[in-house]
């Protein structure tokens, strides 16, 4: 566990942080949030000692870290910066081999273990070991970022704005990806983000900073709540009930479906009683298409429906958020949508009305 | 081997090719004077073989240039530590006088002190040399980017690790360019030494002015541009091979 007792930085009479209070849990994701000037890379930095506390103290689980030689320290926490900073003189694999090499480790398992790194983080370790920083996109750096500060296993891992330079669409890869391997590995993560999005997505806890001062300390859906005060309530933005949505994850929302077999006599259930709509799955459950019968008739042919249907745009994947859901749900201007696992299996559905009741009133701040 | 680095290793046997054959036979250094300046009587410097003074001429800039190069390296290190920006200041300004004064004024300025002879022309060279290595080892670290330096340091490298392992490498292309040019100046310059006794290959071309007898002149003259001229190619050949290593491997993983 990481605390700081009333650590504070002064950088020439300015007060760049001021006697912080915070705690962070083992095997938890916490993002410091805040403007710019904020001091949230200062706090990060006194955990690894590249800045050291010009009042209060930092302790790991109750040690002062003062009492630690900073670079035995440093050698047992990963970091991660925004410009990656790997070292373009040496190789992929070289790079992510630097700490294990500082430790002593003995060349075959440094070898091994930057070859796992590299395949955790999602390249091709024989492809991508050989190369060269200057040879990488800014998220294949990045990846090999996260894979050099993970690779010897330290227990703690500090990040710095690391996928703000990437553009948005590789920045939800990485994040999402991000969060499969600390799923893996549970590591104590210290996150420091300007993007609120990205904190909501990636968090915990939440420690919102402002001008030096910690002013809120929560898990995001606490944060998004009940913020405490008007700033907060603004940093967090103007779509805050759709940012608590994205916290929210389908499973925990969605009813039972109930299915038709594509093997059953579709014509049947597209023209006689029942429900107004039919999820259609194979033999093994795999989603192939809705009968609707609000928008069918009972000549159409029931199979040439299901034919031009595009289950990738209809369907939610049930570990996506309720945001995800209502998106889709209103780009396919259906009330209903079906949720599928990851091989397309259908699991349930989710509708307008969950998502309602899911969303209960926002207390705004007083 | 990429194609620049065989063309340099190309022109270094072409250019070492004549030299060696005019140091190692008497003939054919009296072939070529004969054939230069026909009628003179006496074209061979009388005092010393042409293998003695390349010889003495080697020393003068082996001894100057690894003194720089030691000099400029060590104080180029030192003045880009956190905390020495006064020191750098102070030491290119020093580096740059050294360079400004005239290398024939400092060895007047030596011989009162050192004498005649080797000493002071080491002194001079050594002082006209270190520019260079330094400027450029200065600059070489100081390009090494901010974000790879605290990764350095945020993954607990430790000062003496980061300079030995990241900074170094990452400035050693510039430190060569900058010995590069100080090792060939000081080639061209060292010639100035034989006016106080050093000897080298000066002296042919001293004693040829003097004289006035041109055979002595070319002698001296050739043998030192062809030196310059192939030591010049040595230090192309090993930069290209330092860069070439890193290109290689890129272009061969690079390609589909």
């Amino acid at each position: 566990m990481i605390r700081f007792e009333g650590a504070g930085r002064s950088f020439g009479g300015v007060r760049a942080v001021k006697a912080l209070d915070l705690e962070i849990g083992e095997k938890e994701l916490c993002v410091l949030v805040g403007p710019s000037g904020a001091g949230k890379s200062t706090v990060l930095r006194m955990i690894n000692r590249l800045v050291e506390p010009s009042e209060g103290r930092v302790t790991m689980d109750g040690r002062d870290l003062r009492s630690i030689d900073p670079d035995k320290l440093r050698r047992g926490i990963g970091y991660v910066i925004q410009g990656v900073g790997l070292f373009p003189h040496l190789s992929v694999s070289a790079n992510v081999s630097v700490v294990p090499d500082l430790l002593g480790w003995d060349r075959a398992r440094i070898v091994r273990r930057a070859k796992e790194m590299l395949e955790l983080v999602g390249l091709d370790a024989d492809r991508y070991g050989p190369r060269y920083p200057s040879q990488l996109s800014g998220g294949e750096a990045q990846r090999v970022g996260v894979a050099r500060a993970l690779a010897s296993d330290p227990p703690i891992l500090l990040m710095d704005e690391p996928f703000s330079a990437v553009d948005p669409v590789n920045r939800l890869r990485l994040q999402n990806e991000f969060l499969a391997i600390q799923q893996r590995l549970r590591k104590t993560v210290v996150f420091v983000t300007h993007d609120v999005d990205e904190a909501i997505r990636l968090a915990d806890r939440i420690a919102v900073l402002r001008a030096g001062s910690l002013v809120q300390y929560d898990v995001p859906e606490t944060l998004l709540d009940r913020p405490a005060d008007a700033f907060i309530a603004g940093f967090l933005g103007a779509d805050r009930a759709l940012k608590r949505l994205s916290r929210r994850p389908i499973r925990d929302w969605m009813r039972p479906a109930q299915p038709a077999r594509d093997d059953d006599d579709l014509a049947v259930l597209l023209c006689g009683e029942g429900p107004g709509y039919w999820w259609v799955v194979d033999g093994s459950g795999r989603l192939l298409g809705c009968l609707d019968r609000s928008l069918a008739k009972c000549s159409d042919d029931p199979r040439e429906i299901i034919a031009s249907q595009r289950i990738a745009d209809m369907a939610v994947d049930r570990d996506a958020s309720l945001k995800d859901a209502l998106s889709s749900m209103l780009g396919s201007s259906a009330h209903t949508i079906p949720v599928v696992d990851a091989d397309f299996r259908l699991v349930g559905e989710i509708g307008i009305d969950d998502i309602e009741r899911a969303s209960e009133r926002i207390e705004e701040p007083r | 081997m990429t194609k620049a680095e065989f063309r340099s290793w190309l022109a270094v046997v072409l250019l070492l090719a004549p030299l060696i054959a005019l140091v190692s036979s008497e003939t054919v250094l009296k072939g070529l004077l004969g054939f230069l300046f026909p009628g003179t009587i006496a074209p061979l410097f009388p005092r010393a073989s042409l293998a003695f003074l390349v010889g003495e001429h080697l020393g003068l800039v082996v001894a100057s240039s690894a003194l720089a190069t030691f000099v400029g390296i060590a104080a180029g290190i030192l003045a880009t530590r956190p905390g020495a920006e006064p020191f750098a200041e102070l030491a290119e300004r020093l580096a740059a006088v050294g360079q400004t004064f005239p290398p024939a004024a400092v060895l007047a300025l030596a011989v009162p002190s050192l004498g005649f002879g080797f000493a002071p022309t080491i002194i001079a060279l050594f002082l006209y040399g270190i520019l260079p290595v330094l400027r450029n080892t200065m600059s070489g670290i100081s390009v090494v980017s901010r974000e790879v330096l605290d990764a350095a340091h945020g993954m607990g490298m430790g000062r003496a690790r980061t300079l030995l392992k990241i900074e170094l490498p990452l400035a050693a292309p510039l430190i060569l360019a900058g010995l590069r040019s100080s090792v060939i100046v000081n080639i061209g310059t060292a010639t100035v030494g034989a006016t106080i006794g050093a000897g080298g290959l000066g002296s042919p071309i001293i004693s040829g002015l003097v004289t006035q007898n041109p055979s002595y002149l070319a002698e001296g003259g050739i043998a030192v541009a062809l030196l310059a001229l192939a030591v010049d190619s040595l230090f192309a050949a090993v930069s290209h091979r330092l860069s070439g290593a890193r290109e290689l491997s890129e272009r061969s993983t690079v390609a589909p």
